[in-house]
């Protein structure tokens, strides 16, 4: 292989991680709940963050969006950056941040209002539709991305909280993909969900990442096995163990992740 | 790690995959001794009794195949507890056809039995079969206590019982130049020979698929092969 190809190859690595996290702690207060993670995402993958509760990947998860800005004891120190620049400067509109740093929340969590309501809502207060016209075809685009469309399509007005569990979850993803984010954030998407609604979530995650970055928090290792590229191993808010997803769970590198998911007292 | 699952009936299942393993290779070895002993004794038999006896063999792959199948569907296990589940499987092929090689002894030794014996070759056939014998103990041994040191003992073993093959090829050989009558026996002695030296290679791999659950990588340091038996050739008569 020549120099000039593994320059290439070498740049192709570092363009291709989407966000960086180096050195990362945090803090609610005087406790410490994650000692010096260093995590990269790659694009167009999905990555998931197992480990048992209180391990702090759903902490790590919401400081990518900086969603924990909103607990007062809250301190970060390391660096977090997206595409190259530092998501905690001063300079970053959290607003604009969220927006490209989407978010799934554990339980289907729609606003009251109708299905359309629900997926408009975000194009409209960013201003990502000039007309009506613009903002059905954001809506129609995103539900069927969302694979929620054919099912929709005749009752738009009904109210959000009309669907199921899986239908309001994927209601949800059509409404955190119609404000065109670059990363989607899930924090156990499909705890409430039934195996065949999990299945259809799954399915969408893994036609979603064409597209977007994809970080999922899950306590299913199966789930993790199943949807993942890359697996990140939490354990007392240490990044234990990172990796391709087929190596972490045939053949992991550290007793604690081997512990974790072969299910043995840890 | 801390061996223990924190479900225990996991545990369990896994345990009994071992026991089913154990069982397997336990009857195998009995069967090879005996088939060796039929041979060494002229008794048929023992030799029938053998090949009755190799069904049960075959029934016991059956179970490690249900008993596997059931815990990856029912368990999902991961890492080591997956790769050990994989290589049981392996190992109960491996087994099975350790089965059938006795099996074949023994279906020789019936036949043997109505043409003169040739004793000597016989005990040397008896030395070989001690041997692959401990290696079946030894690898047994090895995959139950998850003892790479001692796998790879076996592994070292296998050279000898190849070198022996070899020898004993050579020592027929010689008898069927001595006297053309002696093509029947020996023909027959030269596969017997050639199904313990394939028993010795079964617990061999059986010693690598232990390396592979344990390690969680092929073993490829790779074996030295010392069965020249393939390349050996009759040399001419002088007579000629």
């Amino acid at each position: 292989m020549s120099i000039l190809k593994k320059v290439e190859i070498g740049e192709e690595l570092v363009l291709n991680k989407k966000i960086i996290a180096k050195n990362v702690c945090v803090s609610y207060g005087e406790l410490q709940v994650l000692h010096n993670v260093n995590l990269e995402i790659s694009s167009n993958r999905v990555t998931a963050l197992i480990g048992p509760s209180g391990c702090g990947k759903t902490t790590f998860l919401r400081c990518l969006n900086r969603m924990n800005d909103l607990i007062p004891s809250c301190r970060l120190k390391g660096s977090i950056t997206l595409d190259g620049f530092d998501i905690y400067d001063k300079s970053v509109d959290v607003e604009v941040l969220r927006r490209r740093v989407g978010m799934v929340f554990q339980k289907p969590n729609p606003f009251p209002k109708s299905i359309y309501e629900n997926v408009a809502y975000g194009p409209r207060i960013h201003g990502l539709a000039k007309d009506k016209a613009a903002l059905d075809v954001a809506v129609e685009k995103s539900l069927r991305r969302a694979g929620l469309w054919d099912e929709v399509k005749d009752r738009l007005d009904a109210p959000g909280t009309s669907l199921s569990g899986g239908q309001q979850q994927r209601l949800c993803i059509a409404r955190a993909i119609a404000i065109e984010p670059e990363i989607i954030l899930m924090d156990e998407p499909c705890s409430a969900l039934d195996p065949i609604a999990t299945a259809r979530i799954e399915e969408l995650i893994h036609e979603l990442k064409e597209r977007y970055t994809i970080i999922i928090v899950t306590h299913s290792m199966q789930q993790a096995a199943r949807v993942s590229d890359y697996t990140a191993f939490f354990h007392l808010g240490d990044l234990v163990e990172k990796g391709e997803t087929a190596t972490i769970f045939t053949n992991p590198k550290d007793e604690r992740t081997e512990a974790y998911i072969t299910g043995r007292i840890g | 790690m801390p061996q223990q699952h924190i479900v225990k009936a996991y545990d369990k299942e896994l345990a009994a995959l071992d026991q089913l393993i154990a069982d397997m290779a336990r009857q195998v070895r009995v069967l090879l001794t005996e088939s060796v002993t039929s041979l060494v004794r002229n008794d048929d038999v023992l030799a029938q009794s053998v090949i009755k006896s190799d069904k049960e063999i075959d029934a016991l792959q059956v179970a490690i195949d249900k008993q596997a199948t059931m815990l990856l569907a029912l368990r999902q296990p991961m890492a080591a507890d997956l790769r050990t589940i994989i290589a049981s499987l392996r190992v109960s092929n491996d087994l099975e056809r350790m089965g059938d090689y006795a099996k074949n002894i023994s279906k020789r030794t019936i036949t043997l039995s109505k043409i003169p014996m040739m004793a000597s070759a016989a005990r040397s056939v008896e030395r070989m079969s001690m041997l692959a014998c401990a290696m079946i103990d030894d690898v047994l041994e090895a995959w139950l206590q998850r003892d790479i040191e001692l796998a790879l003992k076996v592994i070292h073993q296998d050279e000898e019982v190849d070198q022996l093959h070899t020898s004993l090829f050579r020592e027929i050989l010689t008898y069927m130049m001595e006297d053309p009558r002696n093509i029947t026996a020996c023909t027959h002695l030269m596969f017997i020979s050639k199904n313990i030296e394939r028993v010795g290679d079964h617990a061999t791999n059986i010693a690598e698929q232990l390396y592979f659950a344990v390690k969680g990588k092929a073993f490829n340091e790779g074996h030295v092969s010392l069965d020249e038996a393939s390349a050996i050739v009759a040399e001419q008569g002088s007579d000629k």
